[in-house]
């Protein structure tokens, strides 16, 4: 153990691996006030600014790639205090931060949900980021309230989460806005303020939408726009003038490659299917969500030819699900005999990310679908959600997934 | 001070309609380099149909612009003659006075002045082309081009 003595004011960047314990004093890391007796780890590759309020002693061990090094000064931007001394007076109910990837997003989420418990104000965060919540499983978006001190966003707990299917918003734009409103809805009953952690994605038309939506629908008091320079000024121009606040990048803010993105999705994915089990959920009391399949009326196969295992009538036409891929002349036969067609093929469904959720629409946990049983009627789904029975909805997103958390393909919204 | 109302594109599968319609505009006479492209868009929209503006942003690339002596080896090209005729493979030499393609393929698109007879015996596959189709099963849409 290295023991390290600080001076009130003193600012340190520390870098995991590293778990330290603060033997006397008071020091703010990550603005969330840590007392004397207390232990905090954090975790290789992940750094966080640690400051003096009072006198302080600390003692500390490190992993190879951990390190403490003593600052000239606050890396915090003075507007971001000031920012905060605004929320603390005017006590907005729901604030939304947007900006480009890889401008500390979630770092100002956590520093405002530590300093407002500071002060007694239990903070709710939405975390948006799909392709990597902090808050919440990838592929959904996460409440969380700020209960205590965290040094890193994701160990908020989570207290709701909305599945979206998809690593990203991208085609999936109205779940995404949905489930933005629902969490920020269950936030306000849980906490005193919500703070909106949006995606990074905030150009093109769908980019623009999504950010512009997102904030008409949440409708914010106020409107934190995150930017290195002028990123973000064509979303602004769309936005009352009163709401919007602009704050520079905090120093030291580290920018992911893709691939680390990637591989970092993978981590997070492998870890939360760690503990699964594989089950046969009954699909006649299940309902299905986001697909046409089990939403319309069953029909004999059989009347279909011995190459169809399952037919369903819907409006926009007839599921027919093959044994083995169909020949072009039997499709052509049987759409001429029954119009539209939409033709999947056994086993097509293997790997997909599906949302599993209880007859409140809540969120119960992920699982992956291994297999759909059209025989029996059952579904196989591997998930670490151990209330089987509560399982009333089952719905597709449109990744597909290994256990290990490997990310193997995508689907076509609307295939099944 | 004012701002202008939204009508932006809220899904990328428009901007991915508009750069397949330039890519046929600009290759419409080279059938080789647009078989590439809707090979390549067959193949990429395969893999990742929830990711349109990437498959957008690829199949911009599937052409490029060359010059006839940096060609490399192993490159794959498509060459437009003189004569109107196309021929597209894989380079396996490139030299001084020609270029030696593998795997190549010869293809036409030369209208033809004259009245064309073909043997019905000959005949292995037809196909109707029915064109203005948007006008015949959705006349409302069928908007003058704006």
């Amino acid at each position: 153990m290295t023991s390290l003595n600080l001076n009130a004011g003193e600012v340190y960047r520390v870098e995991g691996q590293i778990s330290l314990e603060i033997k006397k004093g008071q020091v703010l890391i990550t603005g969330g006030r840590r007392k004397e007796g207390e232990r905090i780890i954090i975790p290789r590759a992940k750094s966080v600014p640690l400051e003096a309020e009072t006198d302080a002693t600390l003692e500390y061990s490190m992993g190879s790639d951990g390190k403490v090094e003593k600052l000239l000064g606050r890396t915090i931007p003075k507007e971001w205090d000031a920012l905060f001394d605004e929320i603390i007076q005017k006590k907005p109910r729901a604030v939304l931060v947007i900006g480009p990837v890889d401008v500390g997003k979630t770092f100002l989420t956590t520093y405002f949900g530590n300093k407002l418990l500071n002060h007694g104000i239990k903070m709710g965060a939405v975390d948006s980021d799909v392709g990597q919540a902090d808050i919440g499983p990838p592929t959904t978006m996460g409440l969380g309230v700020f209960e205590k001190p965290v040094t890193l966003l994701f160990e908020v707990p989570l207290k709701s989460a909305y599945f979206v299917g998809s690593m990203s918003p991208s085609g999936h734009m109205i779940e995404f806005v949905v489930g933005m409103k629902c969490l920020v809805e269950k936030g306000l009953k849980h906490s005193d303020m919500v703070l909106v952690n949006t995606p990074g994605w905030v150009s093109g038309g769908s980019g623009r939408c999504l950010q512009l939506y997102t904030e008409e629908l949440v409708n914010p008091e106020i409107v934190i726009a995150l930017q290195r320079g002028r990123e973000l000024e064509h979303l602004l121009s769309s936005i009352a003038p009163h709401k919007i606040r602009r704050l520079p990048v905090s120093q030291k803010v580290r920018q992911r490659t893709p691939k680390e993105r990637a591989d970092l999705r993978g981590l997070l994915l492998g870890k939360y299917f760690e503990n699964a089990d594989t089950v046969a959920l009954n699909m006649n009391k299940l309902r299905f969500e986001r697909t046409y399949m089990g939403t319309g009326e069953p029909m004999d196969p059989v009347q279909f030819g011995r190459n169809v295992i399952y037919a369903e009538k819907v409006p926009e036409g007839l599921i027919l699900v093959f044994e083995r891929r169909p020949q072009e002349a039997e499709l052509e036969q049987l759409r001429a005999k029954h119009g539209n067609l939409k033709v999947l093929k056994k086993n097509m469904e293997q790997n997909i990310i599906v949302g599993l959720t209880n007859d409140d629409d809540e969120l119960l946990g992920m699982g992956i679908l291994e297999k759909i049983d059209y025989e029996k009627g059952k579904m196989i789904v591997t998930t670490p959600v151990k209330d089987v029975e509560s399982i009333k909805i089952v719905q597709l997103g449109s990744m597909k997934v290994m256990k290990t958390g490997e990310e193997i393909g995508t689907v076509r919204p609307g295939t099944f | 001070m004012f701002s202008f109302c939204m009508t932006l594109e809220q899904s990328e599968f428009q901007q991915l309609t508009e750069v397949l319609i330039e890519l046929v505009d600009r290759y419409r006479g080279n059938p080789a380099v647009l078989g590439a492209i809707l090979a390549e868009f067959h193949d990429i929209y395969k893999k990742i149909p929830i990711y349109p503006s990437i498959v957008a942003m690829c199949l911009g690339k599937v052409v490029a612009a060359a010059k006839v002596d940096e060609i490399q080896k192993e490159e794959e090209i498509a060459v437009t003659l003189d004569d109107g005729r196309t021929i597209s493979g894989k380079v396996v030499e490139n030299n001084e006075k020609e270029i030696k393609l593998a795997e190549a393929h010869r293809t036409t698109f030369l209208p033809l002045t004259e009245k064309v007879s073909i043997e019905k015996s000959k005949i292995e596959d037809v196909r109707k082309l029915v064109r203005e189709i948007l006008a015949k099963e959705w006349p409302t849409l069928n908007f003058k081009e704006g």
